[in-house]
């Protein structure tokens, strides 16, 4: 299999954010910054012919390369990428499925730690994007927004006084800005507390949903909160407002923990090693097995009971066991059950088992 | 003529509704558009009202993406940068109803005018360029290789 040498470099290392540095990163697995931006004197992805948006793309490669971030970093011309690595940065939550499958002419810039990615003629001109690990989107907003003032040099934003920055979607015009977070709630999932939590945020205007959600069922106890509409307030209160959001979220999980190991101490022990014993010796394995054992895996090395285990490799192991990670890793194309059983291989490498068998 | 909703006041504002493909105009007082006309516009209860005063809105038309008013409701997304000068009035009232801000306080960008504009002159000449040496036009090419070179100058200076 060719595998594009760009995605190739990328393969051996993990993206940066994935290592639990940031504040509450037991809980919140990442969080993201995102800033919408148009050209002023192009129409919106929309509405412009192909030739215009091949004309946006090669004008927005070209000033963006001499800003330094990108020094080293990464261009992705979406019609050079197979479907494979598309998926593969989808999986590293880099670009959107959009990007990849839905728009034309568009592809993206991403940094060497992959701690910045801007997509290039999505539903916006530009989508500047930061991640980080744990609650950290104030620490994201800095490097952004400095970026942002770097990119605005060079190309000029559609802007206006009374609207601020013009976006194609009503709720993204203003800030362009949307805060958002991907949060680990098994307690709260457990004790049925969750749902008062969604409703309790969606009052704050504050949207909560499955990260992996797929007729109406969450994998692996992943949520992901983010941000409404960017108008008519600062940037700095939208990252309050979030920041503030996950905090609540945070305390009552750790607090539905709390209860749970005080009530339910065995019961839950054992949903832990019994998800440890299948990662550790099942030979296949799906991709949603996967997410959903994980899940108890990582409730008990938040609670001190598997010590073997880092939530390092956990995150690794989140994005590594996915369709496209795992066959550009492996250099093949595998179907459903050779995959499974690569998966159920994989998960004891990142988690340095010891293969017995 | 008296208003058409409240059969009160002076009916001055011409509205016109489209009712199943219909179109409907009517006369009523300031009061009841305030109260039901220019709001029902927002809500998404109600698809096919609309209007501005004396002014079919969904003639008006973005004379930059050919985008109307019809298009954007029913879409919620805008063609281009100008439909939010086109259709100024009604968005500033959608934005209202979508979260209640009416201005936007949020960063302002850094612009410097002087290099976007040297910037845009470079490539205009370099469209011009490749133009004229596919026609062969050596001399013309060479002329505006200099440009490209003493604005690329200009640019650094700064």
């Amino acid at each position: 299999m060719r595998i594009n040498n760009k995605i190739q470099g990328m393969i051996e290392k993990p993206s940066q954010w994935i290592d639990p540095k940031g504040p509450y990163s037991e809980i919140v697995f990442s969080t993201k910054v995102r800033l919408a931006r148009n050209l002023q004197n192009h129409r919106f992805s929309i509405s412009s012919t192909s030739d215009e948006k091949e004309r946006i793309f090669s004008e927005l490669v070209d000033d963006m390369s001499s800003v330094d971030t990108f020094n080293n970093g990464y261009l992705f011309d979406m019609k050079k990428l197979s479907s494979l690595e598309k998926e593969f940065l989808i999986e590293r939550h880099l670009v959107s499925y959009n990007l990849c499958f839905k728009s034309d002419n568009s592809g993206a810039m991403i940094d060497n730690k992959e701690k910045v990615s801007v997509m290039l003629n999505e539903e916006d001109h530009l989508s500047i994007q930061g991640f980080a690990c744990g609650l950290q989107l104030f620490e994201i907003f800095d490097f952004l927004n400095l970026l942002d003032d770097e990119i605005g040099m060079r190309v000029e934003y559609a802007f206006d006084r009374d609207f601020g920055y013009l976006t194609t979607s009503p709720e993204n015009v203003g800030t362009g800005l949307r805060a958002s977070a991907i949060i680990h709630l098994p307690a709260l999932v457990i004790t049925r507390e969750v749902e008062r939590i969604v409703r309790k945020m969606r009052k704050k205007n504050l949207f909560m949903n499955g990260l992996y959600e797929k007729s109406n069922e969450v994998k692996g106890n992943l949520f992901q909160i983010s941000s409404g509409v960017s108008f008519g307030k600062t940037e700095g209160t939208i990252l309050n407002l979030v920041t503030e959001g996950i905090k609540d979220i945070v305390k009552a999980e750790r607090d539905a923990r709390e209860v749970l190991v005080k009530n339910a101490r065995v019961q839950m022990e054992d949903k832990i090693w019994r998800a440890y014993g299948i990662l550790r010796y099942a030979h296949l394995l799906t991709s949603d097995e996967v997410i959903n054992l994980s899940s108890a895996v990582r409730l008990g090395v938040g609670l001190g009971i598997i010590r073997d285990v880092t939530l390092q490799q956990l995150n690794k192991m989140l994005i590594y066991v996915q369709p496209g990670h795992l066959q550009l890793f492996y250099g093949k194309k595998m179907n459903d059950y050779e995959r499974d059983q690569e998966r159920g291989r994989f998960v004891k490498e990142i988690l340095s088992f010891e293969e017995k068998r | 003529m008296l208003c058409e909703i409240c059969g009160k006041e002076e009916g001055r504002i011409k509205y016109t509704k489209v009712i199943n493909g219909e179109k409907i105009e009517f006369y009523i007082c300031e009061k009841c558009a305030k109260e039901k006309g220019f709001l029902s516009l927002i809500a998404e209860s109600e698809k096919d009202e609309t209007l501005k005063e004396n002014k079919d809105i969904h003639t008006i038309e973005c004379s930059f993406c050919r985008k109307k008013w019809i298009d954007i409701e029913r879409d919620g997304k805008f063609g281009c940068p100008q439909c939010y000068s086109t259709f100024r009035p009604f968005i500033s009232k959608l934005l209202a109803e979508l979260n209640g801000g009416e201005k936007h306080k949020g960063k302002i960008p850094i612009v410097d005018k002087q290099i976007l504009f040297l910037k845009r002159k470079i490539r205009e000449t370099k469209m011009a360029l490749d133009d004229a040496i596919d026609k062969e036009e050596y001399e013309l090419a060479a002329t505006l290789r200099d440009k490209i070179k003493s604005l690329s100058i200009k640019i650094n200076i700064k």
